[in-house]
Order: structure tokens, then C-alpha cells, then sequence
């Protein structure tokens, strides 16, 4: 209860900067859909000249792609802060932090709320509604539940991936590239696994998950993976994921050793 | 003019010499881009799967166009319209205007420093990739040397280009305060229209009729000559077309720098 106050203070101080500064906050969201953008046209463009990449078609492509965006928009809406990590430590930031009076991670995350992430969010919902409607997938109850809480649970991929990368930053001062590398891997999510070597599938399906947030779950909706495998496989990548995150984080914060000033 | 060259020199070596300070952190960001390189390889592995060739490019004219337009792509730098930016809305440009230098030869040694500094770092990255790429995909590696004439003679110009496209975006900040989001979008577009994305000639014709008038297409005509796919006149004709397009812009840059300055607010010093 005490947090969900807090974060509604927070939220509510929030709220304030973002009417100020409203140019802003349409050129970041229009920015971001407009780099997402050129990753649909490379794709369109593709398509033009091919008719299946690995035996999907495009709406299969696009489908997997708008799955993954969702999650990842919504980790950037709420997490983002994540991304400092490494200049908090370096500058000897976190002191703030674990002064105070309530779980030091919490108030770590919830500093920074990004709107920019709506172009991500309104983008993958659109690709996915449109794909599921060319590829006439018919509604069915279970399937929907199914796939929100697939999408539910891959934000925190999203997450811990970020938390454990960025907090190796106690260790290694800058560890910014690792952050961004891993992050960037998601990118090559609106292609189907499939296409890369055996080891960058292994790779994306249980070290680097993000599989699990586009092609597994698109594969459960064309009928090739079974609900108990994508469950199964669900839960046990994840929690190693989030527990990854923390895990990371907590022996993190006990290195952390502040600057002089 | 040799006294006036003297008198930019010492912003292009620290810029220079700032790149490579920073040359442990910009090696590890390119061997990212490397890796990024691998996994678009294997994209397009899969794209030929069933194709011989796609809008006359064989799968191994992609990957060696990709590889040399993202090595030339340095030199089609904007960090001149970051740099500009910032000073204005810190009030710096002040302190560079009271000098007795022109604030935008300054701007130009400091940006040109920057790129020389990062190509050097990059080349050799590069050539150990095309290397292990000409190898693996055992390519044989044919190029002339009036290909690469003509290709040299072309990044000076692109490079004169971005820099004024860049000063003009800078000069924008004067009139509003950020100019971060339209960079974005711009640096989006340019990589669209000029080929980095993808090839242009794989375009629908709709899409390349807008392009071709635009001169960002010319970022792609070096790789694009050393490929073989334009003929000499072809390219003699677009250094022309291109030089023409840098001198336009220059006066129109510099225009609306003279004009906007009139407009500028420092905060007190």
C-alpha cells in the first residue's frame, strides 16, 4: 500500500513536468515511431521482392514483431530509469537510494516514467490487431488470455535483462555497451529465430529470451507450439531471468562503494 | 590562406586527438556494430534463400554494399547540429562569437577532426570484417582503381553536405530550444533516402522517383561505384550534380545563420 502511494506521488510530480514540456514529449514519441518505422520498411521493402522469409510470410513476420513491441514498450513506459544505472554508480548516485526508508530498488525504478514508449506500444498493438485480422486468426477466449499473460510476463524479460546487464555497471564502472548490446538483440526479434545458427537460437530462446516474447508466442497462435510447452518454458525462463536481475543487482549494491565526494 | 588554415588546425588535432582518448570505449561500440553486421548477414542469407539475385544485386554484392556504406557512412556525420545546439542553449556560442575565428570553420576543423578520428578507428575494423567475410563467403575481391578514384573523390563532397545540412539544424536551436526529437527524425529519414537502410534500387519506383531528387542518394554512389553498379559517367555526372547541391546549401546555411543571429538570447554570462 505504501508504494502505490508513493509511486502515485511520484507519478502525480511526473504528470507536472509532462504538460510543460508537451513539444517534447510528441517529438520523442514520434521519433521513436519513426526508427521503428524504418525497421517496417526495410521489412516491407524485403517483401516486395520476396514472398516468404524462412517459410513466414510477412503478416507471420510482422506478427512476431508487433508481440515483442508491446512488451518492450511498456518495460520502457515504466523501467527506463534502468539505463542510468551506470552514471549513478560512477558518479556515486546511489547513495540517495539506499538512504531511504523503503526498498532501494523500488525507488530506483519508478524515478522516471517515459512516455516516448507509446509510439512503441500503440505501433505493436496496431501490427498486431492488423496481422491477426489478414491472417484470420479467429478469437478465441483461451488464446487471448493466453498470449496477455505472455506479454504480461515479458516485460519483465525485458527487465531483469536490463537489471542484470546494467548492474554488472558496480563492477565494471561502464557497462553501458553490455546494457545496449543485449537490448539491441531485441531488434532482430521481427525476424523469425529460425533464420540464425543454431547458437544465436539457443542463445535468443534461453539465455537472451526475447523469443519468448515473439516467435513462441506466434507460434502458439498458428498452432505449432503446445499450450503446456509454452507455459512450461514461460515460467521457468523468467523467473531465471528476474532472479538473474536481482541476484545481480543485490551483490551489486553490496560492492557499491560510493565516490569521495 | 596558409595562416588561416594554421588557425584551424589545432581544433581538427583535438578533435582528433579526443577520439582517440576515448578509442577503448568507441572500439567496443563498433565491435557491437559488427556483431549487428553478422546477424543482418545471416537476414539476408536467408532472403536469397531462394533467390539468385534481387534488383540485379547477388547476395554477395549486398553483404560488401552493406559493409562499405556503413564504413563510408562516418564521414555523413551531424554531430555538428549536437555540438551547435548545446552551445546555444548554454550560451557558449556567445564566447565563440567574440573570437577572432569564424564560428563556422571552427565548427567545421572540430567536426572534420572528429571523423578522421573515428574513420581511422573504424578501417581497420572494417578490414579485418570484409577480410573474414570475403573469406567465409570466399568472394573474389575485384576492384579497379579508377573505381576507387572515383570513389575517394565522392566522401569529401558527402561530407561537405551533411556538415551544412547539420549547420542548418543547428541554426534551427536559436529559434527553439530542442531540437534533440528532430534530430532523430531526421537522421531516420537520411538513412532512408540515402541507401543506408537498404539499397535503393530496391525501392518501388514511386518511392525512388521522390528520392532521386533528393541529393542524399549520393551517400551510396561511392559503394555503389566501387560495386560496379554505376558507369564512369554515371558518376562523373553526380559529383558534378552533387558539388552544385553543396554549394546551395552553403549559401543557404549561411543565410540563415546571418539571419537568425540576429534573433539569439544569451542568459547573462
Amino acid at each position: 500500500m505504501k508504494y502505490l502511494k508513493i509511486y502515485s506521488i511520484f507519478f502525480k510530480q511526473y504528470l507536472k513536468g509532462l504538460m510543460e514540456y508537451r513539444v517534447d514529449f510528441l517529438i520523442g514519441m514520434v521519433g521513436f515511431l519513426f526508427t521503428q518505422g524504418a525497421g517496417l520498411l526495410f521489412l516491407y521493402i524485403i517483401f516486395q521482392n520476396i514472398t516468404a522469409l524462412a517459410g513466414f510470410s510477412l503478416d507471420q513476420i510482422l506478427l512476431m514483431y508487433g508481440l515483442s513491441l508491446i512488451p518492450k514498450g511498456i518495460d520502457h513506459l515504466f523501467f527506463d530509469n534502468i539505463w542510468l544505472l551506470p552514471r549513478y554508480v560512477r558518479q556515486g548516485g546511489m547513495d540517495r537510494y539506499m538512504l531511504r526508508p523503503i526498498n532501494a530498488l523500488y525507488v530506483f525504478l519508478i524515478e522516471r516514467f517515459q512516455p516516448d514508449a507509446f509510439g512503441e506500444i500503440i505501433l505493436g498493438t496496431f501490427l498486431v490487431i492488423t496481422t491477426l485480422t489478414n491472417l484470420s486468426i479467429p478469437f478465441d477466449p483461451v488464446q487471448f488470455i493466453v498470449i496477455f499473460i505472455t506479454l504480461f510476463i515479458g516485460i519483465f524479460i525485458f527487465t531483469g535483462l536490463k537489471l542484470a546487464t546494467a548492474s554488472t555497471s558496480f563492477w565494471l564502472k561502464n557497462s553501458y555497451p553490455l546494457i545496449q548490446v543485449t537490448y539491441n538483440l531485441s531488434d532482430f526479434m521481427k525476424y523469425p529465430i529460425t533464420i540464425f545458427p543454431k547458437v544465436m537460437q539457443v542463445i535468443l530462446t534461453y539465455v537472451i529470451p526475447y523469443a519468448l516474447v515473439s516467435y513462441y508466442p506466434a507460434m502458439y497462435l498458428f498452432g505449432e507450439v503446445s499450450l503446456i510447452q509454452l507455459t512450461l518454458y514461460l515460467v521457468l525462463v523468467t523467473l531465471f531471468v528476474i532472479g538473474l536481475g536481482l541476484w545481480v543487482w543485490h551483490k551489486g549494491l553490496k560492492h557499491y562503494e560510493s565516490t569521495g565526494s | 590562406m596558409r595562416s588561416k588554415i594554421k588557425k584551424y588546425l589545432p581544433f581538427f588535432r583535438t578533435s582528433v586527438m579526443n577520439m582517440f582518448i576515448y578509442r577503448g570505449t568507441i572500439i567496443l561500440w563498433l565491435l557491437l556494430d559488427v556483431f549487428q553486421f553478422f546477424m543482418m548477414v545471416f537476414l539476408w542469407m536467408s532472403v536469397y534463400e531462394y533467390n539468385q539475385s534481387i534488383q540485379g544485386f547477388t547476395l554477395h554484392e549486398m553483404l560488401l554494399y552493406y559493409l562499405v556504406t556503413n564504413l563510408l557512412y562516418v564521414f555523413s556525420d551531424t554531430e555538428a547540429m549536437y555540438i551547435m545546439s548545446e552551445e546555444i542553449r548554454e550560451g557558449r556560442i556567445s564566447m565563440m562569437l567574440i573570437k577572432p575565428i569564424s564560428y563556422k570553420a571552427r565548427l567545421y576543423s572540430e567536426v572534420f577532426g572528429r571523423v578522421i578520428g573515428i574513420f581511422s578507428l573504424t578501417l581497420p575494423i572494417v578490414t579485418i570484417t570484409a577480410a573474414v567475410l570475403l573469406w567465409a563467403f570466399n568472394i573474389p575481391f575485384a576492384v579497379t582503381g579508377l573505381q576507387v578514384l572515383l570513389a575517394v573523390l565522392f566522401v569529401p563532397l558527402i561530407f561537405m553536405l551533411m556538415f551544412e545540412f547539420a549547420y542548418f539544424f543547428g541554426t534551427i536551436s536559436i529559434h527553439t530550444t530542442n531540437v534533440f526529437g528532430l534530430a532523430i527524425l531526421m537522421n531516420v529519414v537520411i538513412r532512408i533516402v540515402s541507401g543506408q537502410l537498404i539499397p535503393l534500387a530496391l525501392y518501388p519506383k514511386a518511392i525512388l522517383t521522390v528520392i532521386s531528387h533528393l541529393p542524399f542518394k549520393y551517400i551510396s554512389y561511392p559503394t555503389l561505384v566501387m560495386l560496379g553498379k554505376l558507369s564512369t559517367t554515371d558518376a562523373l555526372q553526380g559529383l558534378l550534380i552533387l558539388a552544385i547541391w553543396v554549394g546551395v546549401f552553403n549559401l543557404f546555411s549561411n543565410l540563415i545563420f546571418k539571419l537568425s543571429l540576429k534573433k539569439i538570447v544569451v542568459f547573462g554570462g
